[in-house]
Protein backbone atom coordinates (compact mmCIF):
# COMPACT_ATOMS: atom_id res chain seq x y z
CA UNK A 1 0.00 0.00 0.00
CA UNK A 2 1.37 3.19 -0.91
CA UNK A 3 2.31 5.86 1.80
CA UNK A 4 0.58 8.21 0.13
CA UNK A 5 -2.63 7.31 1.18
CA UNK A 6 -5.18 8.35 3.89
CA UNK A 7 -5.67 6.19 6.82
CA UNK A 8 -9.38 7.14 7.23
CA UNK A 9 -11.70 7.58 9.83
CA UNK A 10 -14.52 4.58 10.57
CA UNK A 11 -17.49 6.32 10.06
CA UNK A 12 -19.49 4.11 12.84
CA UNK A 13 -16.68 5.54 15.48
CA UNK A 14 -17.63 8.85 15.26
CA UNK A 15 -19.41 9.84 18.33
CA UNK A 16 -22.97 11.76 17.88
CA UNK A 17 -25.53 9.02 17.36
CA UNK A 18 -28.04 10.07 19.66
CA UNK A 19 -31.91 8.28 20.25
CA UNK A 20 -34.52 10.22 21.32
CA UNK A 21 -36.67 9.54 24.31
CA UNK A 22 -39.50 11.81 23.68
CA UNK A 23 -42.74 11.14 21.40
CA UNK A 24 -42.25 13.53 19.06
CA UNK A 25 -38.47 13.07 18.32
CA UNK A 26 -39.20 9.25 17.65
CA UNK A 27 -41.34 10.41 15.23
CA UNK A 28 -38.81 12.00 13.57
CA UNK A 29 -35.64 8.96 13.57
CA UNK A 30 -38.79 6.99 12.61
CA UNK A 31 -39.42 9.39 9.75
CA UNK A 32 -35.28 9.63 8.77
CA UNK A 33 -35.37 5.64 8.79
CA UNK A 34 -38.32 5.32 6.04
CA UNK A 35 -36.67 7.91 3.78
CA UNK A 36 -33.59 6.15 3.67
CA UNK A 37 -35.30 2.63 2.87
CA UNK A 38 -37.20 4.49 -0.03
CA UNK A 39 -34.01 6.20 -1.28
CA UNK A 40 -31.71 2.74 -0.45
CA UNK A 41 -34.44 0.81 -2.84
CA UNK A 42 -34.21 3.42 -5.18
CA UNK A 43 -30.79 4.39 -6.20
CA UNK A 44 -28.21 2.43 -3.41
CA UNK A 45 -25.99 3.22 -1.11
CA UNK A 46 -23.54 5.58 -3.08
CA UNK A 47 -26.18 8.13 -4.38
CA UNK A 48 -27.30 7.98 -0.37
CA UNK A 49 -26.64 12.04 1.28
CA UNK A 50 -27.69 13.66 4.36
CA UNK A 51 -29.43 15.90 2.17
CA UNK A 52 -31.29 13.36 0.17
CA UNK A 53 -32.51 11.86 3.32
CA UNK A 54 -33.50 15.17 4.70
CA UNK A 55 -35.55 15.91 1.62
CA UNK A 56 -37.28 12.73 1.29
CA UNK A 57 -38.54 12.93 4.99
CA UNK A 58 -39.43 16.34 4.29
CA UNK A 59 -37.38 17.80 7.41
CA UNK A 60 -34.94 19.79 7.98
CA UNK A 61 -31.32 18.62 7.25
CA UNK A 62 -30.37 19.82 10.64
CA UNK A 63 -32.73 17.41 12.11
CA UNK A 64 -30.82 14.78 10.64
CA UNK A 65 -27.72 15.43 11.71
CA UNK A 66 -28.67 16.27 15.20
CA UNK A 67 -29.79 12.45 15.43
CA UNK A 68 -27.12 10.88 13.30
CA UNK A 69 -23.59 12.44 12.07
CA UNK A 70 -23.80 10.39 8.94
CA UNK A 71 -25.24 8.09 6.68
CA UNK A 72 -23.57 5.30 7.93
CA UNK A 73 -25.12 5.30 11.03
CA UNK A 74 -28.40 5.71 9.67
CA UNK A 75 -27.99 2.18 8.32
CA UNK A 76 -26.37 1.09 11.48
CA UNK A 77 -29.42 2.25 13.05
CA UNK A 78 -31.65 0.63 10.71
CA UNK A 79 -29.78 -2.47 10.76
CA UNK A 80 -29.47 -3.23 14.36
CA UNK A 81 -33.35 -2.46 14.52
CA UNK A 82 -34.24 -5.26 11.51
CA UNK A 83 -31.75 -8.12 12.07
CA UNK A 84 -31.37 -7.62 15.98
CA UNK A 85 -35.04 -8.56 16.93
CA UNK A 86 -34.62 -11.72 14.33
CA UNK A 87 -32.28 -13.56 16.73
CA UNK A 88 -33.88 -13.37 19.91
CA UNK A 89 -37.05 -15.58 18.23
CA UNK A 90 -33.77 -18.07 17.72
CA UNK A 91 -33.30 -18.37 21.61
CA UNK A 92 -36.94 -19.97 22.40
CA UNK A 93 -36.24 -23.09 19.43
CA UNK A 94 -32.39 -23.64 21.25
CA UNK A 95 -34.53 -24.50 24.25
CA UNK A 96 -36.61 -26.70 22.74
CA UNK A 97 -33.33 -28.51 21.15
CA UNK A 98 -31.85 -28.96 24.49
CA UNK A 99 -35.20 -30.33 25.68
CA UNK A 100 -35.65 -32.81 23.30
CA UNK A 101 -31.66 -33.26 21.97
CA UNK A 102 -32.85 -36.92 19.95
CA UNK A 103 -34.99 -34.41 17.33
CA UNK A 104 -32.71 -31.03 17.41
CA UNK A 105 -32.04 -31.12 13.73
CA UNK A 106 -35.81 -31.06 13.07
CA UNK A 107 -36.30 -28.26 15.79
CA UNK A 108 -33.92 -26.22 14.04
CA UNK A 109 -34.56 -26.29 10.80
CA UNK A 110 -38.27 -25.61 11.28
CA UNK A 111 -36.91 -22.40 13.14
CA UNK A 112 -35.60 -21.33 9.85
CA UNK A 113 -39.45 -20.83 8.63
CA UNK A 114 -40.01 -18.43 11.49
CA UNK A 115 -36.83 -16.46 10.32
CA UNK A 116 -37.57 -16.55 6.42
CA UNK A 117 -41.06 -14.97 7.72
CA UNK A 118 -39.39 -12.37 9.90
CA UNK A 119 -37.14 -11.44 7.29
CA UNK A 120 -39.08 -10.98 4.38
CA UNK A 121 -41.79 -9.19 6.17
CA UNK A 122 -39.71 -6.38 7.31
CA UNK A 123 -40.08 -3.44 4.52
CA UNK A 124 -36.52 -2.41 2.40
CA UNK A 125 -34.22 -5.47 4.39
CA UNK A 126 -33.42 -6.16 0.71
CA UNK A 127 -31.73 -3.18 -0.36
CA UNK A 128 -30.55 -3.01 3.20
CA UNK A 129 -28.46 -6.48 2.92
CA UNK A 130 -27.17 -5.15 -0.62
CA UNK A 131 -25.98 -1.53 1.17
CA UNK A 132 -24.11 -3.67 3.50
CA UNK A 133 -21.66 -4.68 1.17
CA UNK A 134 -21.62 -0.93 -0.73
CA UNK A 135 -18.55 0.34 1.95
CA UNK A 136 -16.01 -2.26 3.99
CA UNK A 137 -17.27 -0.82 7.38
CA UNK A 138 -20.53 -1.80 6.93
CA UNK A 139 -19.90 -5.22 5.75
CA UNK A 140 -18.12 -5.27 8.88
CA UNK A 141 -20.82 -4.62 10.89
CA UNK A 142 -22.93 -7.61 9.18
CA UNK A 143 -20.16 -9.91 9.82
CA UNK A 144 -20.40 -9.08 12.94
CA UNK A 145 -24.19 -9.98 13.33
CA UNK A 146 -23.51 -13.10 11.71
CA UNK A 147 -20.67 -13.82 14.31
CA UNK A 148 -22.75 -12.73 17.29
CA UNK A 149 -25.56 -15.19 15.55
CA UNK A 150 -23.00 -17.75 15.63
CA UNK A 151 -21.87 -17.03 19.07
CA UNK A 152 -25.33 -18.48 20.26
CA UNK A 153 -25.50 -20.95 18.17
CA UNK A 154 -22.02 -22.67 18.82
CA UNK A 155 -22.40 -23.50 22.54
CA UNK A 156 -26.10 -25.75 21.79
CA UNK A 157 -23.81 -27.91 18.96
CA UNK A 158 -21.48 -28.35 21.70
CA UNK A 159 -23.39 -29.42 24.14
CA UNK A 160 -25.74 -31.64 21.40
CA UNK A 161 -22.94 -33.42 19.78
CA UNK A 162 -20.09 -33.26 22.08
CA UNK A 163 -18.06 -35.71 19.84
CA UNK A 164 -18.17 -33.99 16.61
CA UNK A 165 -15.15 -34.65 14.64
CA UNK A 166 -14.45 -31.25 12.90
CA UNK A 167 -14.27 -27.71 14.20
CA UNK A 168 -17.88 -26.62 15.79
CA UNK A 169 -17.25 -22.94 15.63
CA UNK A 170 -16.83 -23.01 12.00
CA UNK A 171 -19.83 -25.17 11.30
CA UNK A 172 -22.22 -22.85 13.32
CA UNK A 173 -20.73 -19.79 11.43
CA UNK A 174 -21.29 -21.68 7.94
CA UNK A 175 -24.50 -22.60 9.21
CA UNK A 176 -25.50 -19.01 9.90
CA UNK A 177 -23.32 -17.77 6.62
CA UNK A 178 -25.71 -20.32 4.59
CA UNK A 179 -28.93 -19.15 5.89
CA UNK A 180 -28.20 -15.36 5.73
CA UNK A 181 -26.72 -16.31 1.95
CA UNK A 182 -30.04 -17.88 0.85
CA UNK A 183 -32.31 -15.76 2.38
CA UNK A 184 -30.76 -13.03 0.64
CA UNK A 185 -31.30 -14.93 -2.36
CA UNK A 186 -34.72 -14.99 -1.66
CA UNK A 187 -34.84 -11.70 -1.64
CA UNK A 188 -33.62 -10.53 -4.72
CA UNK A 189 -33.63 -13.09 -6.89
CA UNK A 190 -36.41 -12.13 -9.53
CA UNK A 191 -36.64 -15.56 -11.33
CA UNK A 192 -36.24 -17.87 -8.65
CA UNK A 193 -40.06 -18.65 -6.20
CA UNK A 194 -38.50 -17.94 -2.99
CA UNK A 195 -40.32 -20.92 -1.62
CA UNK A 196 -38.74 -23.33 -3.78
CA UNK A 197 -35.03 -21.81 -2.32
CA UNK A 198 -36.35 -21.93 0.98
CA UNK A 199 -36.79 -25.73 0.55
CA UNK A 200 -33.26 -26.13 -1.24
CA UNK A 201 -31.78 -24.26 2.20
CA UNK A 202 -33.84 -26.56 4.22
CA UNK A 203 -32.75 -29.79 2.75
CA UNK A 204 -29.46 -28.40 2.85
CA UNK A 205 -28.88 -27.62 6.35
CA UNK A 206 -31.20 -30.82 7.18
CA UNK A 207 -28.66 -32.59 5.25
CA UNK A 208 -25.41 -31.00 6.34
CA UNK A 209 -26.72 -31.07 10.35
CA UNK A 210 -27.26 -34.61 9.90
CA UNK A 211 -23.96 -36.68 8.67
CA UNK A 212 -21.55 -35.38 10.83
CA UNK B 1 -40.47 7.76 -6.42
CA UNK B 2 -39.97 11.75 -6.63
CA UNK B 3 -40.72 13.79 -9.53
CA UNK B 4 -37.37 15.67 -9.51
CA UNK B 5 -35.49 12.58 -9.75
CA UNK B 6 -32.48 12.82 -12.56
CA UNK B 7 -32.71 9.86 -14.72
CA UNK B 8 -29.51 8.76 -14.25
CA UNK B 9 -27.55 7.61 -17.50
CA UNK B 10 -26.00 4.22 -16.44
CA UNK B 11 -22.30 4.27 -16.78
CA UNK B 12 -22.48 0.47 -17.79
CA UNK B 13 -23.23 1.66 -21.55
CA UNK B 14 -21.27 5.13 -22.33
CA UNK B 15 -18.96 4.66 -24.58
CA UNK B 16 -15.58 4.97 -24.88
CA UNK B 17 -13.62 2.00 -23.72
CA UNK B 18 -10.63 0.89 -25.98
CA UNK B 19 -8.55 -1.70 -25.12
CA UNK B 20 -4.99 -2.09 -26.14
CA UNK B 21 -3.16 -4.27 -28.41
CA UNK B 22 0.01 -3.15 -27.60
CA UNK B 23 2.32 -4.21 -24.86
CA UNK B 24 3.28 -0.60 -23.54
CA UNK B 25 -0.52 0.42 -23.20
CA UNK B 26 -1.52 -3.12 -21.50
CA UNK B 27 1.04 -2.70 -19.30
CA UNK B 28 -0.72 1.27 -18.22
CA UNK B 29 -3.91 -1.14 -18.29
CA UNK B 30 -2.52 -3.60 -16.08
CA UNK B 31 -0.88 -0.34 -13.97
CA UNK B 32 -4.56 0.80 -13.80
CA UNK B 33 -6.55 -3.05 -12.84
CA UNK B 34 -4.05 -2.68 -9.77
CA UNK B 35 -4.44 0.74 -8.55
CA UNK B 36 -8.10 0.28 -8.67
CA UNK B 37 -7.77 -3.32 -6.92
CA UNK B 38 -5.51 -1.32 -4.28
CA UNK B 39 -8.35 1.16 -3.37
CA UNK B 40 -11.61 -0.38 -3.21
CA UNK B 41 -9.14 -2.81 -0.49
CA UNK B 42 -8.65 0.58 1.48
CA UNK B 43 -11.80 2.17 1.02
CA UNK B 44 -14.67 0.57 -1.04
CA UNK B 45 -15.80 1.23 -4.19
CA UNK B 46 -17.72 4.11 -3.21
CA UNK B 47 -14.94 6.58 -2.89
CA UNK B 48 -12.86 5.10 -5.57
CA UNK B 49 -12.30 7.96 -8.11
CA UNK B 50 -10.82 7.75 -11.52
CA UNK B 51 -8.35 10.69 -10.07
CA UNK B 52 -7.27 8.69 -7.39
CA UNK B 53 -6.67 5.49 -9.75
CA UNK B 54 -4.36 7.92 -11.73
CA UNK B 55 -2.47 8.87 -8.50
CA UNK B 56 -1.92 5.90 -7.26
CA UNK B 57 -1.23 4.09 -10.79
CA UNK B 58 1.27 6.24 -11.09
CA UNK B 59 -0.14 7.42 -14.51
CA UNK B 60 -1.95 10.81 -15.60
CA UNK B 61 -5.81 10.90 -15.38
CA UNK B 62 -6.08 11.38 -19.26
CA UNK B 63 -4.32 8.14 -19.64
CA UNK B 64 -6.70 6.77 -17.44
CA UNK B 65 -10.02 8.20 -19.71
CA UNK B 66 -8.67 7.39 -22.56
CA UNK B 67 -9.27 3.56 -21.95
CA UNK B 68 -12.13 4.07 -19.83
CA UNK B 69 -15.00 6.73 -19.66
CA UNK B 70 -15.55 6.30 -15.84
CA UNK B 71 -14.84 3.53 -12.75
CA UNK B 72 -17.80 1.58 -13.52
CA UNK B 73 -15.99 0.17 -16.59
CA UNK B 74 -12.45 -0.21 -15.06
CA UNK B 75 -14.03 -2.24 -12.33
CA UNK B 76 -16.22 -4.27 -15.19
CA UNK B 77 -13.25 -4.91 -17.46
CA UNK B 78 -11.29 -6.12 -14.17
CA UNK B 79 -14.03 -8.36 -13.21
CA UNK B 80 -14.33 -9.72 -16.69
CA UNK B 81 -10.85 -10.75 -16.65
CA UNK B 82 -11.14 -12.71 -13.45
CA UNK B 83 -14.47 -14.40 -14.58
CA UNK B 84 -13.16 -15.48 -17.92
CA UNK B 85 -10.13 -16.79 -16.15
CA UNK B 86 -12.21 -18.89 -13.54
CA UNK B 87 -14.37 -20.10 -16.05
CA UNK B 88 -11.58 -21.99 -18.56
CA UNK B 89 -10.43 -23.85 -15.07
CA UNK B 90 -14.04 -24.72 -13.84
CA UNK B 91 -14.35 -26.05 -17.22
CA UNK B 92 -12.38 -28.06 -17.07
CA UNK B 93 -12.69 -29.46 -13.75
CA UNK B 94 -16.09 -30.65 -14.60
CA UNK B 95 -14.86 -32.28 -18.02
CA UNK B 96 -12.43 -34.36 -15.47
CA UNK B 97 -14.92 -35.28 -12.89
CA UNK B 98 -17.39 -36.42 -15.76
CA UNK B 99 -14.47 -38.75 -16.48
CA UNK B 100 -13.40 -40.03 -13.11
CA UNK B 101 -14.75 -43.42 -11.37
CA UNK B 102 -15.58 -41.62 -8.07
CA UNK B 103 -19.38 -40.26 -7.11
CA UNK B 104 -19.32 -37.13 -8.89
CA UNK B 105 -21.06 -35.42 -5.75
CA UNK B 106 -17.63 -36.82 -3.83
CA UNK B 107 -15.72 -35.33 -6.44
CA UNK B 108 -17.61 -31.59 -7.06
CA UNK B 109 -16.96 -31.40 -3.41
CA UNK B 110 -13.27 -32.14 -3.85
CA UNK B 111 -12.90 -29.90 -6.91
CA UNK B 112 -14.04 -26.83 -4.43
CA UNK B 113 -10.32 -27.32 -2.90
CA UNK B 114 -9.25 -26.18 -6.26
CA UNK B 115 -11.47 -23.33 -6.59
CA UNK B 116 -10.89 -22.19 -3.53
CA UNK B 117 -6.57 -21.92 -4.37
CA UNK B 118 -7.45 -20.21 -7.07
CA UNK B 119 -9.27 -17.42 -5.64
CA UNK B 120 -6.93 -17.15 -3.32
CA UNK B 121 -3.90 -16.54 -6.18
CA UNK B 122 -6.43 -14.28 -7.95
CA UNK B 123 -5.70 -10.73 -6.70
CA UNK B 124 -8.97 -8.40 -6.16
CA UNK B 125 -11.54 -10.65 -6.24
CA UNK B 126 -12.38 -10.87 -2.65
CA UNK B 127 -12.87 -6.99 -3.15
CA UNK B 128 -13.95 -6.84 -6.21
CA UNK B 129 -17.04 -9.69 -5.04
CA UNK B 130 -17.52 -6.74 -2.55
CA UNK B 131 -17.98 -3.53 -4.19
CA UNK B 132 -20.26 -5.32 -6.92
CA UNK B 133 -22.80 -5.24 -4.51
CA UNK B 134 -22.57 -1.14 -4.04
CA UNK B 135 -24.52 0.25 -6.87
CA UNK B 136 -27.12 -0.64 -8.91
CA UNK B 137 -24.71 -1.12 -12.11
CA UNK B 138 -22.32 -3.28 -10.79
CA UNK B 139 -25.24 -5.43 -8.80
CA UNK B 140 -26.11 -6.27 -12.26
CA UNK B 141 -22.37 -7.62 -13.20
CA UNK B 142 -22.58 -9.38 -9.99
CA UNK B 143 -25.81 -10.73 -11.18
CA UNK B 144 -24.39 -11.68 -14.65
CA UNK B 145 -21.16 -13.36 -13.02
CA UNK B 146 -23.50 -15.76 -10.81
CA UNK B 147 -25.67 -16.30 -13.91
CA UNK B 148 -22.47 -17.92 -15.91
CA UNK B 149 -21.71 -19.74 -12.89
CA UNK B 150 -24.98 -21.22 -12.06
CA UNK B 151 -25.52 -22.05 -16.12
CA UNK B 152 -21.99 -23.79 -15.91
CA UNK B 153 -23.28 -25.93 -13.33
CA UNK B 154 -26.41 -26.85 -14.50
CA UNK B 155 -24.86 -28.25 -17.29
CA UNK B 156 -22.90 -30.09 -15.25
CA UNK B 157 -25.48 -31.35 -13.25
CA UNK B 158 -27.82 -32.03 -15.92
CA UNK B 159 -24.76 -34.81 -17.21
CA UNK B 160 -24.26 -36.35 -13.98
CA UNK B 161 -27.53 -36.46 -12.36
CA UNK B 162 -30.54 -35.14 -14.77
CA UNK B 163 -33.29 -36.59 -13.30
CA UNK B 164 -32.87 -34.60 -9.92
CA UNK B 165 -37.19 -33.48 -9.03
CA UNK B 166 -36.76 -30.11 -8.53
CA UNK B 167 -34.63 -29.22 -11.16
CA UNK B 168 -31.24 -28.50 -11.35
CA UNK B 169 -31.43 -25.24 -12.01
CA UNK B 170 -32.20 -24.45 -8.69
CA UNK B 171 -29.44 -26.48 -7.14
CA UNK B 172 -27.18 -24.44 -9.52
CA UNK B 173 -28.56 -21.46 -8.11
CA UNK B 174 -28.45 -22.13 -4.21
CA UNK B 175 -25.17 -23.95 -4.77
CA UNK B 176 -23.54 -21.41 -6.79
CA UNK B 177 -24.84 -18.44 -4.11
CA UNK B 178 -23.59 -20.15 -0.99
CA UNK B 179 -20.91 -21.43 -2.50
CA UNK B 180 -19.15 -17.86 -3.87
CA UNK B 181 -20.12 -16.38 -0.07
CA UNK B 182 -18.70 -18.91 1.87
CA UNK B 183 -15.02 -18.77 -0.52
CA UNK B 184 -15.66 -15.01 -0.16
CA UNK B 185 -15.78 -15.08 3.73
CA UNK B 186 -13.35 -16.76 4.44
CA UNK B 187 -10.80 -14.70 2.19
CA UNK B 188 -11.89 -11.64 3.92
CA UNK B 189 -12.77 -12.84 7.65
CA UNK B 190 -9.22 -12.93 9.45
CA UNK B 191 -10.95 -15.27 12.36
CA UNK B 192 -11.92 -17.83 10.44
CA UNK B 193 -9.65 -20.54 9.58
CA UNK B 194 -10.05 -20.69 6.05
CA UNK B 195 -9.00 -24.52 5.74
CA UNK B 196 -11.48 -25.76 8.36
CA UNK B 197 -14.27 -24.04 6.77
CA UNK B 198 -12.98 -25.44 3.47
CA UNK B 199 -13.54 -28.70 4.94
CA UNK B 200 -17.25 -27.82 6.41
CA UNK B 201 -18.01 -26.71 2.89
CA UNK B 202 -17.15 -29.68 1.06
CA UNK B 203 -19.39 -32.06 3.78
CA UNK B 204 -22.22 -29.49 3.30
CA UNK B 205 -22.23 -29.73 -0.49
CA UNK B 206 -21.48 -33.35 -1.11
CA UNK B 207 -24.64 -34.14 1.32
CA UNK B 208 -26.95 -31.78 -0.03
CA UNK B 209 -26.09 -33.04 -4.03
CA UNK B 210 -26.48 -36.64 -2.48
CA UNK B 211 -29.86 -35.46 -0.93
CA UNK B 212 -33.06 -36.10 -2.70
Amino acid sequence: MTGKQKRKVDPLAVPGRRLPQQQRSKETVRLILEATIDLLEEGGFVGLTMQKIADKAGINVAAVYSYFPNKHQVLAELYERQFGVIYESQMEYYQKMSQDPRHWVDIFVASLADLAKNRMSQRGSAALRKALHASPTLWDLNQKTIKAAARQFVPILERLEPDYTGDQSIRGRLVVETITNVFDLMQTDENEDPEVLFNELVKMIDGYLKNP
Amino acid sequence: MASNQQRQTNPMLVPGRRLPKQRRSKETVRLIMEATIDLIEAEGFASLTMQKISETAGINVAAVYSYFPNKHQVVSELNNQLVQERHVIREKDFDRIVQQDVHWADAYAESLRGLARMLDDQRGYAVLTRAMYASPPLWELHRKNQELVEQRMMHFLDKVDPDYAKGNKVRAKVLASVIASVLELSQTEKDVDAGKMLDELVKLVRNYLKSR
